[in-house]
């Protein structure tokens, strides 16, 4: 048979479920593995998290490959790479997949050199036929698309970019086996003293709804006015151009672009904002979007699955009270 | 303390477009200093600037990459670096971090490694925590706070900006550190400097310099291309805006966007 | 494309860091916020100058060293070249005129002035507070009843001991209310005409001076304009520049350096215009193509660039002179004339361009055409520029030499 396929889990933040980034892996993971005719593996490291491993079944896994220890209850680099590469060696997958959030970067990129083998970073997408594997990779503010094919050295190391694929449906009674390894003996140099939620964090990575205001809103006041309002009417976050981040209207923290956040949620809508290529390269991956804008050649109507010209003020408070009269919100 | 900070130079934009070669074409667009790695230099000058001793600037790429270089020189970097050969041209990040840990190791007495937290060109983070690997260093990624930096006790508290919560965390030195925007704002370059600067050698190391020999890639780029075209898109038409919204809101709801 | 490409007969790499740092300054700092500052501007009503945004900027040009860029370091500047003082007045116009109006008047009429003319005293007193950003400076010459004829002024320096006591209302004086120290000129002796005319430093902490704004201005809305008055202002004799009776020779002198701040400054104005057009003939589509297919959008462009290159090379021409120590006032005038009349043509054309949408503030382009205005008639009107090139051309008018030159650049003492 094969190499496996592992997926390393993560927990979900709120709740004692596996992540949904890991559910989504789990789900390529095993079509995958039924491709090439091989098993899929969930990768468990932590402390007191064995029962990740029984959920991951139930998302798909066929097996586990726990560690259980208490230098691993914080992820530092040295304990989680340590684990994964000591794994790795023993039992040689042939790809391990991770999600590609800052931690996951930092994990997946030292993994990799660690093992000296490829990486692929913000994968959409990931082929095996025969011995050869391959990521889809976009760089570039999405301007390129990269095919990574990676050569004989194993694992291939991807890490995914979230809502590349859907998430895997839960398989009631599903079960699998989970192999129990001990901490290897690696020196973790690193320790976190403190952990604390950051104060207005916007977490537009994770959104599946993001509604942006741009410059065209012609002032803060009417950025507030109208944008998180809607946001809210849909359940989502809210973002900025770089215009009215660099006037102030709003943080950093909300900034989607080149230099800020790039995010692929189900819906963009982009409220007054021209679209600046460093704006598209931030937000043009996403699956619907909207545009509003009173210019009808605005470049970001090229972009846009629903283009809606005029003027925002008048546009947003008809469409938030129209989203909350009809999804009942 | 000597501190090397690992530069790179970047398209402005990413309007770029792909050569039949599958490199990368800037063609027509301005060259810049990486954005995170500005932040980078100046978290380097600034603590050069408490505790004294070097920041070398370091790049790897071609010879015009010297103009960002005489930038971070002109921002207040004491020394500068760049290591340049032809067989660095079709580098990956990991095949980068493997030159640029062999200069370090050259250079021999580094205490700390900045970066920023990845280039908006390529955009994986990835090379921070290769550098780190390859030098046997520990690595702390997206770091918008350096608390402490001691060059007596060797020691490094700062705290890593992740989505949605930070984490101190405390290291020996050395370590290779990667940055956020939060982290400072980033001087201007010194008129003063800038005169200095324009004509200061900037050394240059090849690979034979460093005891480098060629080695395949882990991976490799099989194809490049432009993302598809999006599919193509309808401006909503309507007698007035109220009209305009709601048939908007039927077709989300009818393709279960929301 | 990159329009500053391919000019190292003149410029090096120095110039090159000192415009990307310009430039980024002008972009993060001022960009973001230019449009509202403008509209401030036609906003304001009668009374003082209460825009507290004025004098940070300042600031922070101080600080970047912009405010004495062509200033040699003994004296607090940065040490670099005209070249450099031009490259800086392109990049701050290319984003707003406002920010190159500072550089016309506190560097280029009155910083290069004291350079020119100043006694050792008067310019470590003086120069060197300007040229660090310490102290801001104007330049007052243009008075209600007397502009291109500045032979008219009114304004009266009498003798009294030790010193002047300065009478009379200057105005169009860009920084009235915002400048520490002022040029002003005055007729030490009427009967002379021209040659009576003498050339003071004059502190606003003098007792006597007031300012207030003008507003309604077509354009450089963001900056402060306004006029200054001199009532029986005690000026020590110590501030008197150069020879009683010199000042009309300085006030000319001085010209030569505003109109070259004035002429770069056209340079990034025609720059702005062009970038912006190219990028929204890109963008526009009509009849199914961008307009930037269409031959008479086209042509629009192609004279930008014309414009565009010719006055860049003028002024790098005078700028080279400078650097050499050579008269210019043929060159600068030059320059100053075809860059201005040049930068208006080409913020017109970009609103062309731009079609409606150019017409309102939406997009930068009206406020080009707005403030491209006032640079044909400050500092030398075009009809006065086209009669002093045909004199030149005939032969009826020829640079005399000055008992002070404007220095030529030196590396070694400019460290």
């Amino acid at each position: 048979m094969p190499n496996e396929i592992w997926v390393l889990i993560e927990k979900a933040r709120h709740s004692d479920n596996i992540a949904a980034i890991s559910r989504e892996l789990l789900g390529k993971g095993r079509q995958l593995a039924d491709a090439a005719g091989t098993q899929l593996a969930a990768l468990v490291l932590g402390s007191g998290m064995g029962a990740l491993a029984e959920r991951a079944f139930a998302y798909g896994a066929d097996k586990a490959y726990v560690v259980d220890d208490a230098a691993l209850a914080q992820y530092t680099t040295d304990g989680f790479v340590g684990a994964a590469a000591a794994l790795a060696k023993k039992y040689q997958p042939a790809l391990i997949l991770s999600g590609a959030s800052f931690q996951m970067r930092d994990f997946s990129a030292a993994l990799a050199a660690e093992l000296g083998v490829g990486l692929a970073i913000d994968a959409t997408n990931v082929t095996i036929e025969g011995e050869q594997i391959s990521a889809v990779r976009p760089s570039h503010g999405g301007n390129v698309i990269n095919t990574i094919a990676f050569g004989a050295a194993r694992p291939a190391v991807v890490a995914a970019r979230k809502q590349s694929w859907p998430e895997a449906q839960e398989q009631a009674g599903r079960s699998g086996e989970v192999v129990q390894e001990s901490m290897p003996g690696v020196e973790i140099r690193t320790k976190v003293t403190n952990v604390s939620p950051k104060q207005g964090a916007v977490n537009l990575a994770d959104a599946a709804i993001i509604v942006s205001g741009g410059r065209g809103l012609g002032s803060p006041e009417n950025y507030f006015k109208l944008i998180p309002p809607l946001a809210e009417a849909l359940g989502g976050a809210y973002g900025a151009s770089r215009a009215i981040v660099d006037a102030g209207w709003i943080p950093y923290e909300h900034q989607v672009g080149q230099t800020g956040k790039t995010v692929s949620p189900k819906l963009y809508m982009a409220v007054g904002i021209s679209g600046a290529i460093q704006h598209l390269a931030g937000m043009r991956t996403s699956r619907t979007i909207v545009a509003i804008n009173k210019d009808a050649d605005a470049p970001i109507f090229r972009v846009a699955s629903y283009g809606l010209v005029g003027d925002a003020s008048e546009i947003v408070p008809l469409l938030t009270e129209e989203i909350k009269k009809r999804a009942g919100r | 303390m000597h501190i090397v900070v690992c530069m790179k130079q970047v398209p402005r934009d990413n309007s770029v477009k792909i050569n039949p070669d599958l490199s990368i074409n800037a063609e027509g667009i301005e060259q810049i200093m990486n954005l995170f790695d500005e932040y980078a230099v100046e978290e380097g000058l600034q603590w050069n600037e408490k505790l004294g001793g070097k920041v070398t600037v370091l790049s790897l790429g071609p010879e015009e990459w010297k103009e960002q270089i005489r930038r971070a020189l002109a921002m207040g970097a004491t020394d500068a670096l760049l290591l340049s050969d032809p067989s660095f041209a079709g580098l990956d990040v990991l095949g980068a971090a493997r030159a640029v840990a062999a200069a370090i190791n050259k250079l021999g007495d580094v205490d700390l490694v900045l970066a920023g937290r990845n280039s908006t060109d390529d955009e994986s983070g990835a090379f921070g925590p290769a550098l780190a690997r390859m030098l046997g260093w520990p690595q702390l990624t997206y770091v918008g706070k350096i608390a402490e930096l001691d060059e007596g006790s060797k020691r490094i508290v700062a705290e890593r900006h992740l989505e949605e919560q930070i984490e101190t965390v405390e290291s020996r030195l050395p370590a290779v550190v990667t940055v956020v925007k939060d982290i400072n704002e980033p001087r201007y370059p010194s008129l003063l400097r800038i005169k200095r600067v324009a004509k200061v050698e900037i050394p240059i190391w090849s690979a034979a310099d460093l005891g480098l020999s060629a080695q395949a890639p882990a991976a490799s780029i099989a194809a490049r291309v432009p993302p598809p075209p999006r599919a193509k898109g309808e401006i909503i038409q309507g007698a007035d805006a109220a009209e305009k919204v709601r048939t908007l809101v039927d077709k989300l709801m009818e393709s279960q966007v929301i | 494309m990159n329009f500053t490409e391919h000019y190292d007969m003149f410029l090096s790499e120095e110039h090159e860091l000192l415009r990307k740092t310009v430039r980024d300054f002008a972009e993060k700092e001022v960009a973001p916020h230019i449009r509202e500052w403008d509209r401030s501007g036609a906003q304001a009503d009668q009374g003082p100058e209460t825009r507290t945004y004025i004098r940070p900027l300042l600031k922070r040009m101080g600080e970047l060293g912009l405010l004495g860029i062509c200033i040699p370091a003994k004296y607090g500047g940065a040490g670099m070249d005209y070249l450099a003082l031009a490259v800086v007045c392109e990049e701050l116009e290319r984003v707003d005129s406002a920010l190159r109006v500072v550089m016309s008047v506190h560097t280029g009429l009155n910083s290069l002035s004291l350079l020119q003319w100043g006694s050792e005293e008067q310019k470590q007193k003086y120069l060197e507070p300007q040229a660090s950003g310490a102290k801001f400076a104007a330049y007052c010459l243009t008075e209600p009843n007397s502009g291109t004829d500045a032979g008219a002024m009114q304004a009266t320096a009498r003798r009294d001991g030790d010193s002047y006591i300065l009478n009379g209302e200057k105005t169009w004086i860009s920084l009235a209310d915002i400048a520490d120290n002022f040029l002003v000129f005055a007729k030490t002796d009427p009967a002379k005409g021209n040659r009576g005319i003498s050339c003071f430093i004059v502190e606003r902490a003098f007792a006597g001076v007031s300012s207030h704004p003008i507003h309604g201005k077509l354009g450089v809305r963001a900056g402060n304009t306004g006029s200054v008055v001199f009532q029986d202002v005690r000026v020590p004799a110590a501030n008197r520049l150069g020879e009683e009776g010199e000042g009309f020779k300085i006030a000319m002198a001085a010209l030569d350096n505003g109109r070259y701040t004035v002429a770069a400054g056209a340079t990034g104005l025609i720059q702005a215009s062009l970038e912006a057009s190219v990028k929204y003939a890109q963008e526009r589509q009509t009849f199914g193509v961008p307009i930037a297919d269409h031959q008479l959008v086209k042509r629009m462009i192609s004279h930008m660039v014309r414009k565009l290159d010719t006055s860049r090379l003028l002024v790098y021409k005078a700028g080279w002179m400078k650097n050499k120590g050579r008269r210019n006032t043929r060159e600068t005038t030059l320059a100053k004339w075809h860059a201005t009349v040049s930068s208006f043509e080409a913020a017109d054309d970009a609103i062309q361009v731009h079609g409606a949408y150019g017409y309102s503030d939406e997009y930068p382009v009206e406020r080009y055409l707005r403030n491209a205005r006032g640079a044909i008639i400050y500092e030398g009107t075009r009809e006065l520029q086209e009669l002093l090139q045909a004199d030149f051309a005939f032969g009826f008018r020829e640079n005399k030499p000055l008992r002070n030159e404007l220095p030529a650049y030196s590396v070694e003492e400019w460290e």
